[in-house]
């Protein structure tokens, strides 16, 4: 067994080896990692492809919302139109912050994620690459169906928030407002398969020697951006589950005249929506980070305290959702306690946009205004405008008076268009080359940008003052006597400026974007690993990293790296692979086998965005078909991921041979579902807000007496069901037998522990069911069931990876050493009965402690 | 203790480490949320004394918690990383940016943590207005 820690790295480690490569090895990473011809691309897996795939379906949805925007401003431009009614307004303004928000912002950047993080990290691709690929055709088919909604009367009209009671059913009959519910839920699900890739690939796919010290900015901002999403849209997953089940069991959580509180899917749909902005600001500050020190040809002036910054803002950022909230009474302390938070993360702000001007002005060479500086710059004012402005609103008293007008409109495209889509513009001209053969036209970029840069300030800026002076968001028209009309025309003729601005863009696009490999390497004369030629493979070797800026600071890394003379030059099992190294020191671990092209994951995302989208129409059954299938498709894509460790081991240069399969704590998959379990907890942690938050609203709605409550004995049956299941589960890892043989013990453990879940689960529904709680009474006992529902998804997950473990037994391919799916099964089953166990605890314990 | 079993100890000891600052910040701010949201409800009169002082005790010691890990963070970091191992396994460079992050983390916490309690000194712990 090797030194799990990571094979030491040093200087004087053998590399670069001057040994000439095999030509045949160049040949051979080229066929392995070859692009499947014609239609069948689409069941690529290659971080390239998809990521040029999903950013361009991002960019697609950007311009799409962004035609919308101008629908609107079309309307708003004189006093009194109707070139659209108030109807098709209200979807108009709810699809376009809907698109922009969850089909534009999130997906474009973690399209960058997948995009340029394996270049930066010199990874061949990033751990979970049919994960990914399941994440994008998820999301283009989600997204394709949620927007299309527009066209055919069916589109939400409740705005990108889709606030309860207007969202009920009493008020927003039909199926439009479902389509956002189950849509935007389903896209959450697919952002979430992807942060769960970003993390574990930032993490644990550096090339040796990057330890998080040299780790570049862009991958601390994802590292932290997918942390965010992990924590932050399960509230909204939450949210939107109750809020359908609602609409269409009846259950009752937002209904005053039952217990429950509109006002909850408020601190829900914010507790996710306001770490929201940071989620799409964060990656784009890690881009700028990037971009500004190639600008200025100098390093990045505070790097460690940038790092810092974007730590802290990941945290405050989840301490500010109630600032949305000021004006819906809530007491004064507790509205200082969020005023506080949302002033205190100017500060980390603040230090990243100093950083940036301090790092240009300390440059020793006249600035080139090239479009990437140039929408930097433009970035730095409309932001820092933005900031201000947050900043202002920040303050109870003048939030009061700006709420819901037009100056919340100004502040927060200041903030989205100066924090995200200057800095996205900046990166399209600055990484294009890495992907295209030409560079994009610098004359059609500086058009691009001044155009934007005017047409915004022109559009947005007289927004404050139309706001201050009174004119309320989301109106479809207005009067002549109000004096709105002359800020609107302007607003509308800067939007045209915009769209223009937009679309020089799409025609530099057209002219110049060829995808290839053949274009200028580093033309920026950067001094980040991007920048290695590389083709399919990504880098020829892996090298060893000894600062920051190694193509600054390691003379010759570029021609050592193709001439093979790093690490894994090759491809020692014979298919597709990459290194895997420590998280802290980013010492090489063990050789990562991959998967390539496949069909399953396709199949898979076509069917569960089925099952979501027939959902929304009420065609139940289909639907559950389609998600039967989709279950079944997810099997047969992982059934030959554990590939077990009979390649290895493999010599991958420099003197270091390592292992192809590890499991435990140290493999990539156990990071994985560790992250999937955090999901799970903050799914569960809103859950438990929202249980707590109501009982505050309406206690009343509580039990008053034992006889109304679920009896002790029959949780501590559950308990005990819940109890054993862990034991069963447990002694299934140590039931393993040695390779080559098996223990039909094993099997059997699996399964008790999988029957004694499902056992506790069904004896705790029936226990409410018997002593009369009915979800459709009161939100009280919607919330008691609510536990039920969300331990059974979890349970249920675990009873498909149980089925999945003893097939595998069966099929030979679960022992001692090859026993990834196991542990996997079993951490899933761990988290599931301590979250049953937690929920048992409150259904049981928390009325009875209430009542005294 | 096997490597493997290590390794994870040690991830998570410098994760715990690395992120107090910000973790207390967390807690501090749940902290003060749920006691005014919790307290107010079962009795608004009764809690204008007992939110006010819960407050400022959990926020004075949070404060000192946090002095401390400026004031302690390399030997928390070495901790965090098993001193013995630190020179085997760990770059001077990576000790040094991890302790530094460790302290202007929990430097940024204080500032927040601060802002937040003074609240209490000038606001009712249930009502909307000052008499």
């Amino acid at each position: 067994m090797p030194d799990i820690r990571g094979a030491n790295v040093n200087a004087s480690s053998a590399l670069p080896n001057p040994a000439p490569r095999d030509p045949q090895e160049k040949e051979e990473l080229l066929r392995i990692w070859a692009s499947p011809p014609g239609w069948r691309l689409i069941s690529d897996v290659n971080n390239r492809v998809i990521g040029l795939l999903y950013m361009g379906a991002a960019l697609t949805f950007f311009v799409l919302a962004g035609i919308l925007a101008l629908v609107m401003r079309t309307q708003l431009a004189v006093p009194e139109n109707s070139l659209v009614s108030q109807e098709l307004y209200n979807q108009l303004f709810t699809v376009h912050g809907t698109t922009m928000m969850f089909l534009f912002a999130v997906p474009a950047v973690e399209a960058l994620g997948v995009l340029l993080l394996p270049q930066m990290l010199a990874a061949r691709d990033l751990p979970f690459p049919r994960l990914g690929a399941f994440a994008v055709w998820a999301y283009i088919i989600g997204g394709t169906v949620f927007f299309s909604t527009i066209f055919y009367d069916l589109a939400p009209q409740g705005g990108w928030f889709m606030y309860p009671p207007l969202t009920l059913s009493e008020y927003s009959p039909g199926n439009n407002a479902d389509f956002w519910l189950l849509g935007i839920g389903f896209i959450e699900i697919s952002a979430i398969a992807g942060a769960i890739e970003i993390i574990v690939g930032v993490l644990r796919t550096r090339p040796p020697g990057m330890s998080l010290d040299k780790l570049p900015v862009f991958a601390w901002a994802m590292l932290i951006f997918a942390g965010m999403i992990v924590v932050a849209f399960p509230a909204v997953i939450l949210a939107t589950m109750l809020l359908e089940i609602e609409r269409s069991f009846g259950w009752v959580f937002f209904s005053a005249e039952h217990g429950g509180d509109p006002l909850l899917w408020q601190h829900l749909f914010w507790f996710f929506g306001h770490p929201e902005v940071y989620i799409i600001f964060l990656p784009a500050a890690g881009l700028v980070s990037m971009m500004v020190p190639t600008i200025a040809r100098t390093p990045l002036v505070g790097h460690k305290l940038i790092v810092v910054a974007l730590i802290a803002t990941g945290f405050f950022s989840f301490g500010l959702w109630v600032h949305h909230m000021f004006t819906t009474g809530i007491p004064a302390l507790s509205m200082a306690f969020f005023s506080a938070a949302s002033m205190a993360v100017a500060i980390p702000s603040g230090v990243q946009i100093f950083s940036w001007i301090a790092t240009l002005a300390s440059s020793r060479q006249r600035i080139a205004f090239t479009p990437p500086a140039l929408f930097i710059l433009g970035m730095l004012f409309i932001f820092t405008v933005g900031g201000l402005t947050g900043v202002m609103v920040a303050m109870v008293p003048f939030d009061w008076q700006a709420h819901d007008t037009y100056f919340i409109v100004a502040h927060l495209h200041y903030v989205l268009i100066g924090g995200m889509v200057f800095p996205l513009f900046a990166t399209y001209y600055y990484w294009a080359p890495m992907l295209s053969r030409r560079l994009l036209s610098e004359r059609m970029g500086k058009w691009c940008f001044w155009l934007m840069f005017i047409g915004f300030n022109v559009a947005f800026l007289p927004m404050h003052v139309v706001g201050l002076a009174g004119m309320p968001r989301r109106v479809w028209t207005y009067g002549t006597e109000s004096g709105f009309g002359i800020y609107n025309l302007v607003s509308t003729l800067g939007s045209y400026l915009i769209g223009i601005g937009v679309l020089i863009f799409i025609i530099d696009l057209v002219r110049n974007f060829r995808v290839g490999a053949s274009g200028p390497v580093n033309p920026w004369k950067a001094g980040t690993l991007e920048w290695l030629p590389g083709d399919v493979y990504s880098t020829r070797s892996i090298p060893i990293v000894k600062s920051r800026e190694p193509l600054w600071d390691q003379p010759g890394l570029t021609e050592e790296v193709e001439r093979g003379q790093h690490y894994l030059p090759n491809a020692p099992t014979g298919g597709r692979e990459t290194l895997i190294t420590s998280p802290i020191e980013a010492k090489p671990q063990y050789v990562m086998q991959m998967p390539g092209p496949g069909w399953a994951h396709v199949v898979a995302a076509v069917l569960t965005a089925a099952c979501f989208l027939l959902l929304t129409i009420k065609a139940v059954t289909i639907a559950l078909v389609c998600g039967v299938g989709a279950i079944v498709a997810c099997l047969v894509w992982v059934w030959e991921l554990d590939k077990g460790p009979g390649a290895g081991p493999v010599d991958i240069g420099g003197g270091i041979k390592l292992p192809v399969y590890v499991p435990g704590s140290s493999g990539h998959s156990w990071w994985a579902m560790v992250i999937v379990m955090l999901v799970a907890g903050s799914l569960f942690f809103s859950y438990i807000f929202s249980y707590l938050y109501v009982w505050t609203v309406s206690p009343e709605y509580w039990p008053q007496g034992e006889n109304q409550l679920p009896s002790l004995e029959r949780g501590f049956t559950s308990a005990l069901l819940f109890a054993l299941a862990w034991l069963a589960f447990w002694a299934s890892r140590k039931s393993l037998a040695q390779p080559g043989s098996k223990n039909p013990l094993t099997p059997l453990l699996v399964l008790g522990g999988v029957l004694l879940s499902v056992a506790g689960v069904g004896n705790e529904v029936h226990a409410y069911y018997q002593v009369g709680i009915d979800p459709t009474e009161s939100t009280y006992a919607a919330l008691v069931y609510m536990a039920s529902v969300l331990n059974g998804q979890v349970i249920l997950a675990v009873v498909i990876m149980g089925l999945f473990v003893v097939a595998r037994h069966v099929a030979g391919k679960l022992d001692a050493v090859r026993c990834i799916s196991l542990e996997n099964t079993n951490l899933l089953a761990y988290y599931a009965l301590a979250q049953a166990l937690v929920s048992l605890l409150l259904i049981h314990g928390f009325p009875r402690g209430v009542l005294g | 203790m096997t490597g493997d079993t290590l390794q994870k100890e040690q991830y998570i000891r410098l994760t715990l480490f690395g992120l107090s600052g910000p973790l207390l910040w967390v807690f501090h701010f749940g902290f003060v949320y749920i006691v005014q949201l919790f307290l107010c409800a079962l009795s608004a009169e009764a809690a204008e004394t007992s939110v006010k002082v819960l407050i400022a005790a959990v926020s004075a010691v949070i404060v000192l918690a946090l002095i401390l890990l400026i004031v302690m963070a390399p030997e928390l970091t070495a901790r965090a990383l098993h001193l013995q191992d630190v020179q085997r396994h760990y770059s001077r460079n990576t000790f040094v940016f991890l302790s530094f992050m460790t302290r202007a983390l929990a430097g940024l916490s204080l500032v927040a943590v601060i802002w937040s309690a003074l609240a209490v000194l000038f606001l009712p712990a249930c009502g909307m207005y000052t008499s």
